[in-house]
């Protein structure tokens, strides 16, 4: 009984002193740009190393013998809207290839149909989750995306920030998403285009984009959703959210995570700067996109066969897309058909 | 609060799944198997103090009646009890200025009860020596497998009194019962067979009588569920704070039986035969994680209870009863059983699996025999049109169920 109120005496010392840490951390610190003396920040000074042990934990995921190496371009300007920044971690024995690699991107989403596509696939991706308190981005462990206020549009593109590592797992999706909140006000002031008031995300992630599991018939529980999938082949697929504002529904063939061949995306998004990552793609339901007013505001349905399932939608790939549209825009009470483009 | 919960965010990664794990979703082994990290002991810590002071005033006030006012304590004030999450407000609604005495034990995940459990907390307000108001915190996890939890807790819970907290919040109040789901970023995705991670709050018998109804009473309580769950998911390292909603709904109270729309779903005729034995009905709103309707007759309890659940954490409270619970039913999109007091049918909507019930708790004066076998389908097709999930036929299994 001694011992033990002894070693509760020590700890409550140490919770004082710490308290007192974390009340000036929550203060201005872990808000200001410029280091501290003690800490090493990195891109721009968006992240600053702290006491945890996550990707930027002093020691990077609490575990002892890894450094922490980072890039950085020219960051974002008026003017000059993109910069990239890695934030790499390698265990220190040169004999141990343990390592890990975090890319930070602030710039418009890509001009060219393909690419734009091949963008979507990823960060609207099935395994991502949605960014709580109207913040509009996903996150998932290894990666992450906010659209940006139409104030830093360039091109007449969105600008986007994303995280994204080919390696590792950054973080929680939680953490992925204050991290990307962090570097998007950041950035967003370097650029010249800082809404009034900063991005916030106060909230936890209530639900996360579920386990991926193999492909049903339809595919992602959406009515008429159906694709022959050939028995031989692993097809999965991914639900990420199923929302008012927001549905994402992504398959591959691969493995339990790993894709090995893209097979199919689906995107229904209300809200506007989500349903703005697709503006600029051909239109039509025969080029997977139509658009349709929903709960009064303009509502994109989005498709994207690729190689891996083309021309295996039953009874074609078009009659797919517009059944997706139909009982998508049913489940949400819209009346769009996907047989025309309703503006 | 919002400067707080960016500086919460480092606490947030005390959890982090390490590099090489092969998800990219923490999951409930990560979230509570990692290392303790230092802000992750401290927070513990914490908690060990404020039992610790307890300890202390309790034996300095000898034992028997353990009791003293909150807001004398020396050290925790400003913090209050259950894993420092009760403010003075909290406090005081619930328990005025009475004493109090609190009983809080420390969140450990017990592996032994296959990890559905973290720890409760109880705080007692005393009158003199007689009990004034005695509420229970509890944080565990529901069972979604062996269906343990698909009764009591939800006749408790899961009512049509218990209004939906809105604004996003995975949770529900009454005035002498409130829950809130701990956020699948903190406890990892609920997936089959398994429910979801709650914070519960009871007071009183959690019966559909008056105090059930208050509305200050319910307001009390869905503060303290929201804030005792901050303090958990604080303690178990996770980010994220919950906001105690502006305004919760109003009271839900009984109302005549419509003909036409029974229980406020649009083409669901009111069951045959029961124009004198159910004389109200009363649905605790739309919207939430789950929606009841209640029907009943004059001033008894309900007789047939309608149970729509969409949140996939609490879709397996019923899974026992959806493949264990009687002579078989089928449809297009799911599949269910039905006896004589329950009939459920699990269905994969786009939204996720709903669960559809229909109960009868006790016996129709007319005698409309069968109800739950008959209601079942016209229940099903109605609803699961209105939440986006239509159509959908439900047919009895012929031969082998």
């Amino acid at each position: 009984m001694d011992g033990g109120s002894r070693k509760r005496r020590r700890g409550l010392l140490v919770t004082v002193i710490a308290g007192a840490t974390i009340a000036a951390g929550t203060g201005i610190g872990l808000w200001a740009t410029d280091t501290g003396p003690f800490r090493d920040a990195y891109c721009w000074g968006t992240w600053q190393e702290h006491g945890g042990p996550g990707l930027l934990g002093d020691e990077p995921f609490g575990e002892p013998g890894f450094e922490r190496h980072s890039t950085e371009s020219a960051p974002p300007a008026p003017g000059r809207p993109q910069a990239t920044c890695t934030v790499e971690v390698a265990a220190s024995d040169a004999d141990d290839d343990d390592h890990g690699k975090v890319t930070l991107t602030y710039g418009a989403v890509p001009a060219g149909a393909e690419e734009r596509r091949k963008w979507i696939s990823d960060y609207l991706h099935g395994s991502a989750t949605p960014l709580p308190d109207g913040v509009p981005g996903l996150v998932a462990g290894d990666r992450g995306m906010i659209v940006l206020p139409a104030a830093c549009d360039a091109d007449g593109r969105p600008v986007t920030v994303t995280m994204w590592s080919d390696d590792m797992v950054i973080g929680r999706p939680a953490s992925v998403g204050r991290m990307l909140v962090d570097a998007a006000n950041q950035l967003m002031k370097q650029a010249g285009c800082a809404p009034g008031e900063e991005l916030r995300m106060t909230s936890p992630l209530v639900k996360l984009a579920e386990d991926s599991e193999l492909a049903n018939k339809p595919l992602c529980r959406i009515p008429g959703l159906t694709f022959t999938l050939d028995k031989t082949i692993h097809y999965r697929e991914q639900v990420g959210t199923v929302g008012d504002g927001l549905q994402t529904c992504s398959a591959w063939y691969g493995t339990r995570n790993v894709v090995t061949q893209p097979g199919a995306q689906f995107v229904m998004a209300g809200e506007p700067r989500m349903a703005a990552l697709f503006t600029g793609l051909p239109e039509g339901a025969d080029k997977g996109l139509v658009r349709a007013r929903c709960d009064g505001r303009e509502t994109v349905f989005y498709g994207d066969v690729q190689p891996g399932l083309q021309g295996h939608g039953q009874p074609d790939d078009r009659r797919v897309f517009q059944n997706f549209v139909t009982s998508v825009s049913k489940r949400i009470g819209c009346g769009a058909t996907g047989g025309e483009t309703t503006r | 609060m919002t400067e707080n919960a960016h500086g919460s965010d480092d606490t947030a990664t005390g959890g982090d799944a390490a590099p090489g794990t092969a998800s990219g979703h923490a999951t409930e082994a990560t979230a509570t198997a990692a290392p303790p990290s230092r802000l992750r002991r401290l927070l513990r810590s914490r908690t060990a103090r404020t039992a610790t002071v307890a300890a202390v005033v309790g034996a300095l006030l000898g034992a028997g009646t353990v009791a003293w006012r909150t807001d004398t304590l020396p050290l925790v004030s400003g913090h209050a009890p259950c894993w420092d999450s009760f403010d003075e407000d909290t406090m005081k609604g619930l328990f005025g200025d009475r004493e109090t005495r609190v009983e809080e034990q420390v969140l450990e995940n017990d592996g032994n009860a296959r990890g559905m459990t973290w720890g409760e907390c109880r705080i007692t307000s005393y009158d003199g020596d007689r009990i004034r108001r005695r509420v229970n915190v509890d944080v565990h996890r529901l069972d979604g497998l062996y269906g343990t939890d698909g009764h009591r807790w939800p006749r408790e819970f899961l009512t049509s009194w218990a209004v939906p907290l809105g604004e996003g919040l995975p949770g529900m109040a009454s005035g002498e019962r409130a829950w809130i789901a701990l956020p699948e970023g903190c406890t990892g995705v609920v997936g089959e067979f398994e429910a979801a991670a709650v914070v519960d709050v009871s007071m009183g018998m959690g019966r559909d009588h008056p105090s059930a109804y208050e509305e200050e009473d319910r307001a009390d309580l869905t503060r303290a569920v929201v804030a005792a769950a901050n303090g958990v998911m604080r303690d178990f390292g996770c980010s994220g704070t919950y906001r105690t909603p502006d305004r919760l709904p109003a009271v839900p109270e009984r109302g005549p039986v419509s003909a036409t729309s029974f229980c406020g779903i649009k083409g669901l005729k009111r069951p045959a035969g029961t124009d004198k034995s159910l004389t109200w009905t009363r649905t605790n709103g739309d919207g939430g994680p789950v929606r009841v309707c209640e029907a009943g007759y004059e001033s008894l309890g309900a007789s047939i209870r309608l149970t729509t659940v969409v949140d996939r954490g609490l879709v397996d409270l019923f899974g026992k009863d959806v493949l264990k619970g009687g002579s078989g039913v089928d449809g297009p999109k799911g599949y269910g059983k039905v006896n004589a007091t329950r009939a459920v049918y699990r269905a994969r909507c786009q939204t996720g699996p709903v669960v559809f019930m229909v109960e009868q708790d006790r016996p129709l004066y007319d005698d409309a025999a069968r109800l739950t076998r008959e209601l079942l389908p016209a229940f099903v097709e109605a609803e699961a049109e209105r939440i986006g999930c239509g159509p959908e036929t439900v047919k009895g299994r012929t031969g082998r169920s």
